[in-house]
């Protein structure tokens, strides 16, 4: 029996279906369950499972261990992880921890707060796991931003007009952050514009230049630079760099420039160095790929970069001068600090941003004509309403694992028209809990409803592929041998609902394979329309039909039973671990046992977003780094 | 993939003396940019020696059934527009249609092509499911083709045999328009010049986002990116020089005191960017190759003066302008400003994003098929009017919008003279090779029968021609030839090959589009 979807690290590995597959179209399709053995530990599935999926939705052979991502053939999964007994916090799986793999077709108990089990499995072995390498990273458009405005005290957008790059659905992935002669052009422009700023206003030149420069007290140069380095290299200056500085400022001077003229030279340098524009990490021995630590400020800037998407402030780049960043406790301590900064709202507006779309709701455009009540500042509301939607778990104590079914929303007046409350008594956002409707958790968000939506309609399949790609890292690859015709256009005369639309892909094999995935979750969410407003009914009268049957087999019908279904997915929770650690590290996937030894970890401590956040900078895979293979 | 050895380096440095007359033909198009008449040939071989250019301009999303219902073929009055190329009109007399060109032939997929196969669909109409008989389907992406479109190699292998992962390395083979530009006499301030329009934003087809959103890679396989501010486009074009012969004294002092901190500071970051590489590892420090070439790319502009190069007036710096069409006419005023300042020979002009979701809320919904009238509305998103059926007047009308820019383009770039007036050279036009293309034919995605036209290239191009290639599979003929014959014979470039095609089989001039 051929699986049609079979859980690859890559593309590839479907490549030799071509023919195969739709020479095997008559066959009975077989859903992912078999690639779930239940008998593995539900938290070494979670974490083994959640790292680095890619659906590719193609044939290929039962079972072949070459062909399926190594966690996920149970011989290779890391043996299962610890929790504590009992964690309120927990998420909840079926009766069958495999689900949708599992047998179960019973939608749990209670959406969140199960019990684990008492039998609970031994942490998992990190022997042989690898901490990773990574590549240069040149810091992203944002990161470049946050930081010059920091170390310089300016409030430009430079990088507005720098070329955007993404892959792996992050902006800060270190691969993918190249350096064109274009972009290096840009970065020297844009060196040039500050340096400029800087020395032309006398509070932000006195941020760097503390003494009198000139011929006078030759020293203040080199204690400009050496002060100004530590910053802006977000490490001390090695001695031959001190000296490289130096002499910069000396031939600025050479050429005629005042010593202002000059230190405004080497600070443009600086800004145009390698030094500052990327993060370095060194291995002091190239030809060892052994993990080791990593320096204090490497750490520091680590963090930093995580948590802020900034350069580490003076606490974090004393506390590496003296060692004591990578100190457990203290780092621990760091975190917490850091999580408590208004700083780290850039989790929210950067990275959940990115992870879950929030950032798309800028450039959304909704048809007026359809929806009258779509203006660009009620996309702006439900843009504000995700990031606080997700800081509320930040800052609270709310688990993560009541992500999708917790009962609040922030609104100010123009959210509470679109979703039919009460207007708040207060101007801007107000935090309420309306429990009297079909409306709940993450996915009820009109912004989220909204950003997977057409410009007149809603798209199910839209909707059904951002919820597995965003929540359970499920990420669907179309074949690369397929084309995808267009549907029919419902005429005036005999409308169509959706469903019916789309029905066709289900009818064929050679789209089931994913749209048996994608479409039974996004036809749930039918009550919602393109603005993500509550429906009873279609426009044309039709009458809506929520109900699905999950691949797992779980009947649902509507919102909230979906988002039950979904949170309790043993893939829900281990990819909120993987997406994090994808942006923390800016690297697409972080080694299975290190990711299974996170979620462990993760869970131990309760599944708030700080734990997580906690877990993962705590890690080894963070701590620590090893040379590339030669 | 690509091996050359360039034929000649001889200057070819253009004048750029214009009449007021040439000049009030060029602006009457749009007045967003009036721009005045250069004065003197800049030197005596001026005269003789003929600039040429290249400047390639992408369509994505392919196009509308409605650009296919061209009739007759060949020359002059045998032939006649399709209702979208209609817009073409005025230019028609220099324009090279191209019927039935492929860009497949990198793709592992179609080396199974079968000989017998016949399609399954007319080549005029909707492609529908374009099935081969052994199961073998047309790969549909947004992110293969579009970078495929000027190199015409498969970027995944590419990435792959560099060691990068192919899903999220922006590397990929270098492009026509750059093996063009690093070949050409080095007689401009900018090598080249990367133009965008309009920055949709849609499925990145699980790549990195360079392959969808750029056109231009360079030969060390860089993606380089493309400017979509008009005002930066403007500044780039005044930084290398333009506009500058009227410089006073203490403007030169100040440009040279600038020049040699430029230098200075280059300087000191290549020692730096040295320094920093012998503590790291190898791919680290190769990444810091790419950084240097950046540096020494920029020194080599710095070390160019360029003052006295360029002799022509600028119009006022535009901004950053959110009307569509207005934006449009001003980049297209820049580009002709570009050549006509001869301050580069290489503009590619991305017009959108490949798989650009923009909604063209600016473009009027019309029914091309039957005249043009308008039929209510406006048009929707432009990847998702892509997959509409047939005739959908959403995207037609949007395929006829961006065919319209290319038109006021061309006129534009025919109205201006190159050359000095007693002795005139032909218009920018005649001296450019223009190429207005997409990736792929139409919704289906496929490489085949792809929009391509080509305009200008005067004596070596034919001019007001149909050109039906050979429709039977195994004959279809390859845009890596295209390429291939304007390299040889129109920039006169010893290229021994351009391109990959996994059968084996080499490169061959496509004559029929000779002069």
């Amino acid at each position: 029996v051929a699986i049609p979807c079979l859980l690859g690290l890559h593309v590839s590995s479907c490549s030799s279906g071509l023919a195969k597959h739709f020479s095997t179209r008559n066959r009975p399709l077989v859903t992912l369950r078999r690639n779930f053995n239940p008998n593995v530990s539900r938290w070494a599935s979670r974490g083994a499972l959640g790292v680095g999926l890619f659906l590719v939705a193609c044939s290929g052979e039962e079972n072949t261990p070459g062909g399926l991502l190594p966690g996920a053939n149970p011989s290779s999964v890391p043996s299962g992880a610890s929790t504590s007994e009992g964690s309120p916090s927990a998420p909840t799986a079926g009766p069958s921890a495999g689900a949708p793999g599992g047998s179960s077709s019973n939608p749990p108990a209670q959406p969140t707060g199960m019990a684990i089990p008492s039998t609970a499995p031994p942490p998992p072995s990190l022997d042989g796991a690898d901490v990773g390498s990574k590549v240069l990273h040149r810091l992203s458009n944002v990161e470049y931003d946050n930081t010059v405005n920091y170390l310089l005290g300016t409030s430009r957008s430079l990088a507005d007009a720098f070329v955007h790059e993404e892959a792996d659905g992050f902006d800060n992935i270190a691969t993918a952050l190249s350096m064109s002669p274009r972009q290096f052009e840009d970065y020297f422009a844009a060196a040039g514009v500050l340096a400029d700023e800087v020395f032309g206003n006398p509070a932000l030149r006195s941020r760097i230049v503390s003494c009198t420069l000139g011929a006078a007290d030759p020293t203040c140069a080199q204690a400009s630079i050496t002060s100004f380095g530590l910053r802006a290299f977000r490490r001390p200056l090695e001695p031959d760099e001190q000296r490289w500085l130096e002499g910069v400022y000396d031939s600025a001077l050479t050429l005629g420039e005042t010593p202002d003229g000059a230190m405004q030279h080497v600070v443009r340098v600086m800004l145009s160095a390698p030094q500052f524009l990327y993060r370095a990490e060194f291995d002091s021995d190239l030809t060892s790929t052994a993990a080791h630590p990593l320096s204090g400020f490497e750490l520091a800037s680590r963090l930093s970069y995580a948590l802020w998407a900034n350069m580490p402030d003076d606490t974090l780049l004393s506390l590496a001068s003296s060692g004591e960043l990578s100190q457990p406790a203290i780092l621990e301590a760091q975190v917490e600090r850091m999580l408590d900064a208004p700083a780290a709202e850039t989790l929210a507006t950067n990275f959940a941003s990115q992870w879950l779309g929030e950032r798309h709701l800028s450039k959304h455009v909704a048809s007026t004509s359809v929806y009258p009540m779509w203006t660009t500042e009620l996309g702006q509301s439900m843009q504000r309403e995700m990031e606080l939607y997700f800081l509320d778990f930040l800052r609270g104590d709310r688990p993560y694992s009541e992500f999708l079914t917790a009962d609040f929303n922030y609104v100010d007046a123009a959210l509470a028209g679109l979703y039919g409350f009460e207007p708040p008594s207060e101007p801007g956002f107000s935090r309420v809990e309306v429990t009297n409707d079909l409306r709940q958790g993450f996915v009820g968000l009109a912004g989220f409803l909204t950003h997977t939506s057409r410009e007149t309609r809603t798209s199910p399949i839209i909707r059904g592929s951002w919820i597995l790609d965003a929540l359970w890292c499920l990420k669907l690859v179309v074949p690369a041998n397929l084309v995808i015709a267009p549907l029919p256009e419902p005429t005036e005369e005999a409308p169509k609902t959706v469903r019916e639309l789309i029905a066709v892909h289900r009818a064929d094999p050679a789209c089931s394979v994913c749209h048996n995935l994608i479409d039974p979750i996004g036809l749930t969410l039918e009550h919602f329309d393109g603005i993500g407003r509550y429906r009873e009914a279609y426009d044309t009268g039709l009458a809506i039909d929520a109900s699905s049957e999950l691949p797992s087999g779980a009947p649902v019908d509507g919102l909230v039973s979906l988002s039950e279904q979904v949170a309790a997915d043993p893939r829900f929770v281990p990819c909120a671990a993987q997406k994090f650690n994808s942006y923390a590290l800016g690297r697409a996937t972080t080694d299975a046992a290190y990711m299974a030894a996170i979620v462990s970890d993760w869970g131990r401590r309760g599944l708030t977003l700080r734990n997580l956040i906690k877990a993962s900078v705590l890690s080894d895979s963070f701590l620590q780094r090893r040379a590339m293979t030669p | 993939v690509t091996e050359y050895s360039s034929k000649s380096h001889r200057s070819t440095r253009a004048s750029l003396r214009l009449s007021r007359r040439h000049v009030l033909r060029g602006v009457g198009v749009a007045l967003t940019l009036p721009w005045l008449p250069s004065l003197a040939p800049r030197d005596a071989a001026a005269q003789t020696n003929v600039p040429k250019r290249y400047l390639p301009i992408y369509m994505p999303n392919g196009a509308s059934v409605l650009w296919w219902r061209t009739t007759g073929a060949g020359a002059g009055a045998s032939w006649q527009l399709s209702p979208l190329l209609a817009a073409f009109e005025p230019i028609k007399s220099k324009m090279l249609l191209l019927r039935q060109l492929g860009n497949f032939t990198w793709r592992d997929d179609l080396l199974t092509m079968n000989p017998g196969w016949t399609g399954t669909r007319t080549r005029n109409d909707f492609c529908g499911v374009c099935e081969m008989p052994n199961g073998a389907f047309i790969v549909p992406s947004h992110s293969r083709d579009p970078s495929a479109m000027l190199n015409c190699i498969d970027g995944d292998s590419y990435r792959s045999g560099r060691g990068q992962n192919p899903a999220s390395s922006p590397l990929n083979g270098e492009t026509v328009d750059q093996l063009i530009a690093r070949s050409m006499p080095k007689d401009t301030a900018l090598a080249s010049m990367q133009l965008g329009l309009l920055d949709g934003v849609g499925s990145l087809d699980e790549r990195h986002s360079a392959l969808s959103r750029n056109m231009s890679w360079s030969n060390e396989g860089t993606p380089l990116g493309k400017d979509l501010d008009p005002g930066a486009v403007f500044d780039r074009i005044v930084n290398a020089g333009a506009g500058s012969s009227g410089m006073d004294q203490a403007a030169i002092a100040e440009a040279e005191r600038r020049r040699a901190l430029d230098l200075s500071a280059l300087d000191a970051i290549t020692d730096g960017t040295t320094a920093l590489q012998s503590r790291l590892g190898q791919g680290d420090r190769e990444r810091l190759d790419q950084f240097l070439t950046g540096v020494r790319e920029l020194e080599t502009k710095a070390n160019t003066v360029v003052r006295a190069q360029a002799s022509c007036e600028l119009p006022m710096r535009p901004g950053m302008v959110s009307d569509a069409p207005l934006r449009a006419q001003t980049m297209n005023d820049l580009i002709v400003l570009a050549f006509q300042c001869d301050v580069t020979r290489v503009v590619s002009y991305m017009l959108d994003n490949s798989r650009s979701d923009m909604v063209y809320s600016w473009v009027q919904r019309r029914d091309y098929e039957n005249g043009g009238a308008a039929v209510g509305g406006t048009a929707t998103a432009y990847h998702e009017s892509q997959h509409h059926t047939g005739t959908s007047p959403d995207f037609a009308s949007i395929t006829r919008w961006h065919i319209e820019v290319a038109a006021d383009l061309l006129q534009k770039l025919d109205a201006v003279q190159d050359g000095v007036g007693e002795q005139p050279m032909g218009s920018l036009l005649d001296n450019s090779v223009v190429q207005f293309s997409s990736d792929m034919h139409h919704g289906d995605h496929a490489s085949f029968d792809l929009p391509f036209a080509l305009f200008g290239g005067k004596g070596v191009l034919r001019q007001d021609e149909l050109v039906q290639l050979p429709e039977a599979v195994e004959d279809i003929r390859q845009l890596r030839d295209v390429y291939f014959t304007l390299l040889n014979e129109y920039f006169k470039l010893d290229v021994q090959s351009f391109g990959a095609d996994k059968r084996g089989i080499p490169n061959a001039l496509i004559t029929e589009i000779l002069a």
